[in-house]
């Protein structure tokens, strides 16, 4: 619970000015002292990730957008390491780029599917239409 | 030394307006997004994707630029955002014209179920016809439906006494049984010759025979292929009426055209499965 509150300070820090920063800092530092010795986890970024990296993979990415899905796997792991390492603000990092590069996955497999069907229904129309100007003959 | 006092604090408020400007990449990273952001069909597909690529490019442009790793995460977030802006953009295109192809499609398969069903209904309309025309003509021929087939017989009417030479008469009524054999070319036909019982059996065999060949010759001048043509001379062996009187006999004296039933060689009729079955059942009068 304290780690929780702590990780969600530690989030709002990237977005904060620096005199908050050093309010922040100090809360964090007493926080820290007050019995949670752990680094802020990523949880929430790293579920997001894994969330929007599954749901490429349920749909194809590794065939459309292989490049895509292995940098967000990649970028996962790292964040489990950095995670582990203490490195906190590295280990978010990681994971929000894992998942910006988990969704052009599925953008990129989503547009390839849907461009591969428009040339398979070209494909069959221009076929019909052909053999109906030959019908008609 | 005083001037060491003007150049110090003047390189610290440098460095520090510098540090404190936005990343020269953001520019740079805000120009794809225009460019991103002026496709139509980002504008009409991806309005959300591109608003949040909108922000991931604000968040960089907020970014201090002497936050190097800052600047780093900030840059790629935003470039992968307007990447993701873009391909979204492409996606609902496609899919656009996905649902456009498909309905065409349905359009064109509609059609072409019309033309199929006009088609169909006319060919049923030709086969009928053709049903129709063949039935009349059997009926002309005075054809009976039998288990060999279809049997055609022809009178003695149409040949010179005691000859095989066919007499003029003869062309109509064959002609037209020319015809309707062609129109079942996977057919065996069997011609037969028969004569009365009046003279001896040889001669007439020999009769029934030379006819038979007259008629199959006839056929052959008309289209039927040779192959499918069997001829024997049958003479008096198979009457089909008494010998003892003068109408019996006229009805022994006849050449039979056997269309079988079924293609010979599992070729497919051309109509059904053989031709319909002539009502008139009974022999009666020959026509000719």
């Amino acid at each position: 619970m304290a780690c929780d509150l702590l990780s969600m300070f530690f989030r709002e820090y990237l977005n904060m000015n620096r005199f908050h920063l050093i309010w922040l800092a100090s809360a964090g530092i007493a926080t820290m002292g007050l019995g949670c010795a752990s680094t802020p986890l990523a949880t929430q970024e790293v579920s997001r990730a894994n969330s929007a990296l599954d749901q490429a993979e349920a749909n194809g990415g590794a065939e459309y957008a292989a490049l895509e899905m292995r940098n967000a796997r990649e970028k996962l792991e790292k964040s489990d390491k950095l995670s582990d390492d203490g490195e906190g603000v590295e280990a978010m990092r990681a994971a929000e780029e894992a998942e910006v590069d988990a969704l052009l996955a599925l953008e990129k497999t989503r547009r390839a599917k849907a461009q591969a069907s428009v040339e398979e229904l070209q494909k069959t129309t221009g076929a019909m239409e052909e053999e109906m100007t030959d019908d008609a003959r | 030394m005083t001037l060491a006092r003007i150049i110090v604090p003047s390189l610290a408020a440098f460095s520090l307006a510098c540090a404190s400007g936005p990343p020269p990449i953001a520019e740079e990273v805000r120009s794809d997004y225009k460019q991103v952001a002026s496709d139509p069909n980002v504008a009409e597909y991806a309005a959300i994707q591109l608003d949040t690529a909108d922000k991931a490019v604000r968040q960089l442009e907020g970014t201090r630029r002497n936050e190097k790793e800052d600047v780093d995460h900030y840059s790629y977030l935003a470039k992968q955002r307007i990447e993701i802006a873009r391909e979204a953009g492409l996606a609902g295109a496609a899919e656009a014209e996905i649902e456009t192809l498909g309905e065409q499609r349905n359009e064109l398969r509609l059609h072409a179920r019309t033309v199929e069903v006009d088609r169909a209904r006319a060919q049923v309309d030709s086969a009928e016809e053709r049903a129709r025309e063949l039935e009349e003509r059997i009926d002309e021929l005075n054809a009976k439906q039998t288990e060999r087939g279809l049997v055609m017989t022809m009178s003695d009417v149409l040949f010179a006494f005691n000859s095989a030479q066919l007499l003029p008469g003869a062309n109509r009524a064959l002609g037209e049984v020319a015809d309707l054999l062609n129109e079942y070319p996977d057919r065996r036909v069997a011609i037969e010759g028969h004569t009365d019982a009046i003279g001896s059996d040889s001669y007439n065999r020999e009769l029934s025979q030379q006819r038979a060949n007259s008629v199959a010759a006839f056929l052959r001048s008309r289209g039927v292929d040779p192959s499918r043509l069997t001829v024997e001379g049958l003479g008096e062996s198979m009457p089909v009426a008494s010998n003892d009187e003068d109408a019996g006999r006229q009805a022994n004296r006849r050449v039979e055209i056997v269309l079988a039933p079924e293609a010979r060689t599992g070729g497919a009729p051309s109509v059904g499965a053989g031709p319909p079955v002539n009502s008139q059942s009974s022999p009666g009068p020959s026509k000719f």
